[in-house]
């Protein structure tokens, strides 16, 4: 039986099963819990109906209990932040193993999290989840800069600690982001979604640091696919995905990330001086294999920071793409699984090779697999990245992760095929080497020059 | 943001107005900030001098100084300095006129209001304010410019996409 888009692009109906649930969950933060309805207990208390037979199942229900009595204490909060995360890490499960089913690639198996990660000082964690338990309270549409500018303070030492790094660049993403929407009109203004799954998150995060999966030595030719680039404001992250060739193993799909706090004026090229020179870009932009001697690999694909690398010889990424990436692919991947509590379906990222995509004459972003349409995630598209849109809107062929939200699996692209004739892939961030090199960043010269001149009395 | 529907269902959307860059030398900082509009503006004059100026939401009560408190002499009691309003017309082009006519609280028919429209429907008048609220504001503004870099695993950064 041959495979088709069509198939493979379904929603598991479990999961839109569970969409329901999570709609009336985070209306709850509209009204805030502070004030919740009738038919908001009622949403809750299905909810603790579904996870009854589970290990959150009894705590879930006394908070939801306790809630009722109007006792808001943080604990129960963690508590909802848990189930809210449970939901939505079995959707990503249910999504992965479909399309690994359906593209025949074998799920890599992954170990649980056992490395005590360091962890934050007690007082900064606490102070954010009675922040983000007071959030919960009031709800969305109802917060004022009043409600933002105590927590401050704790924001600007969690930006300090290095053990709280991810949960800092979260909340400054986050904090920057409820603070532009300020003065909130209605509830309509409120992305409620995605401010609950970033609510979740740093509640998640500030419970404790979590453990990371043990690391295991790595060596082998690393062949990269292109950049993913995720920024807000005052934060830029970039992730070189690729094809990793281990010597008697089938390839793997991993990744290396590095993240870096910016100003909001940095938004172009300049952003990349922010980061030091990075082999994996540098073998991106010369089309060579990254041949990495000495690194160390989490069970998600993660590979860790300064590995022992060297620029290798010439690839030749289509052939790869075609063999490992295809719809039926000679030699498919294997799928990867993120850390557990990091499973999300934000964090899908399925790599996978079109060939043949078509489009309907009114709507260029909407790619045509054989007949089904794959929309293409726009906002998933960095300015960093170089691709331009009017090539994502025509071309044929490309490499990129399949994405899911809300509506459905959407197409990020890594690289495309400008030119059928020469048949040669453009990178997502394949400029980004040369750009981290280019000279020094006029915007921050210029910052730093007038700040010394407010110094200076 | 701007009036653009949100989408409340989705979990990574795109910012409905993003900042475009302004002229950083004559604006060094601009921001939208508890309940004013406020920044850092270059002396057109001499290289030494910044000055502070801000623009009240609602009241529309401005004043503008230098770094050291001493009023800017272009004030007067029935319109702003011409900092203020070299400040506003930068903030218009990194939030676009209809976000900062929104946070002033100025309501206009205009699609896309300049700062003379915006400015026209504002009361207020000369308020003394001291400076150095705005001055650590911009300092921490270019503290992040000094946090440690992050290497490794940051699955949080997939949620953010705006610039």
């Amino acid at each position: 039986m041959t495979t088709t888009w069509k198939d493979i692009l379904e929603i598991p109906p479990a999961v839109q099963h569970s969409q329901a649930l999570l709609d009336g969950f985070d209306r709850c933060f509209l009204v805030g819990f502070g004030r919740l309805g009738e038919e908001h207990l009622d949403t809750l208390h299905s909810l603790s109906r579904v996870f009854g037979p589970t290990p959150l199942g009894e705590a879930f229900a006394h908070s939801l209990e306790a809630i009722e009595r109007s006792e808001f204490s943080e604990t129960h909060f963690q508590r909802l932040a848990a189930a809210r995360a449970a939901l939505q890490g079995a959707q990503h499960d249910a999504l992965l193993a479909q399309l690994s089913q359906d593209l025949g690639r074998p799920l890599h198996p992954s170990s649980l999290p056992q490395a005590e990660a360091p962890q934050a000082p007690t007082g900064l964690t606490e102070g954010t989840r009675q922040w983000l338990t007071e959030l919960a309270l009031a709800g969305f549409p109802q917060l004022t800069r009043q409600s933002l500018d105590p927590y401050l303070n704790t924001l600007e030492q969690l930006q300090q600690d290095p053990s709280s790094a991810r949960l800092a660049l979260l909340l400054t993403g986050f904090l920057e982001e409820i603070s532009a929407a300020l003065p909130i009109a209605s509830p309509q203004m409120v992305p409620l979604r995605r401010w609950v799954d970033l609510w979740t998150r740093a509640m998640l995060l500030a419970i404790r640091t979590p453990s990371t999966q043990t690391a295991t030595p790595v060596q082998g030719s690393f062949f990269p696919m292109g950049v993913d680039i995720h920024h807000h404001p005052f934060a830029v992250s970039y992730t070189v995905h690729g094809l990793l060739q281990e010597k008697d193993a089938s390839p793997r799909w991993i990744k290396t990330t590095h993240t870096s706090y910016k100003v909001d004026l940095l938004q172009d090229a300049e952003t990349w001086q922010l980061f030091e020179t990075d082999p994996f870009l540098e073998a991106l932009n010369a089309g060579k294999s990254a041949e990495i001697k000495q690194g160390q690999i989490l069970d998600s694909g993660e590979l860790l920071p300064h590995p022992d690398v060297q620029l290798g010889k010439p690839y030749d990424a289509l052939a790869l793409a075609k063999t490992h990436l295809a719809l039926e692919a000679e030699k498919p991947v294997a799928s990867l699984s993120p850390s557990p509590i990091d499973r999300h379906p934000v964090q899908l990222a399925f790599p996978v090779w079109l060939e043949g995509v078509t489009r309907k004459e009114d709507d260029a972003s909407s790619l045509q697999l054989d007949g089904t349409p794959l929309r293409l995630a726009e906002e998933r598209i960095s300015l960093l990245s170089g691709l331009e849109q009017t090539d994502l809107q025509k071309v044929p062929s490309m490499i990129g992760l399949l994405r899911y939200d809300q509506d459905g699996y959407a197409f990020q692209p890594l690289a495309l095929i400008k030119d059928a004739k020469k048949g040669k892939l453009i990178f997502a961030g394949q400029e980004a080497s040369k750009q981290a090199a280019a000279k020094k960043s006029k915007v921050l010269e210029i910052l730093k020059e007038r700040s010394t001149r407010l110094l200076r009395k | 943001m701007s009036t653009s529907p949100i989408s409340p269902l989705r979990s990574v959307i795109q910012r409905p107005d993003q900042p475009r860059p302004r002229n950083v030398k004559k604006v060094p900082y601009v921001e939208l900030y508890s309940g004013r509009l406020q920044g850092v503006v270059s002396s057109g004059s001499d290289i030494e001098r910044v000055y502070v100026s801000f623009v009240e939401a609602n009241t529309g009560n401005f004043y503008c100084s230098t770094n050291n408190n001493r009023p800017c002499s272009g004030l007067n009691h029935w319109g702003p300095c011409k900092h203020i309003e070299e400040m506003a017309e930068q903030a218009i082009v990194q939030y676009g006129g209809l976000e900062v006519a929104r946070y002033l609280g100025a309501k206009l028919d205009s699609e896309h209001p300049n700062w003379w429209e915006i400015r026209s429907v504002l009361p207020g008048s000369q308020t003394r304010t001291p400076a150095a609220e705005v001055f650590s504001r911009f300092l921490s503004y270019l503290r992040f410019l000094e946090l440690p870099r992050h290497d490794g695993p940051a699955p949080e950064m997939t949620w953010f996409t705006s610039r």
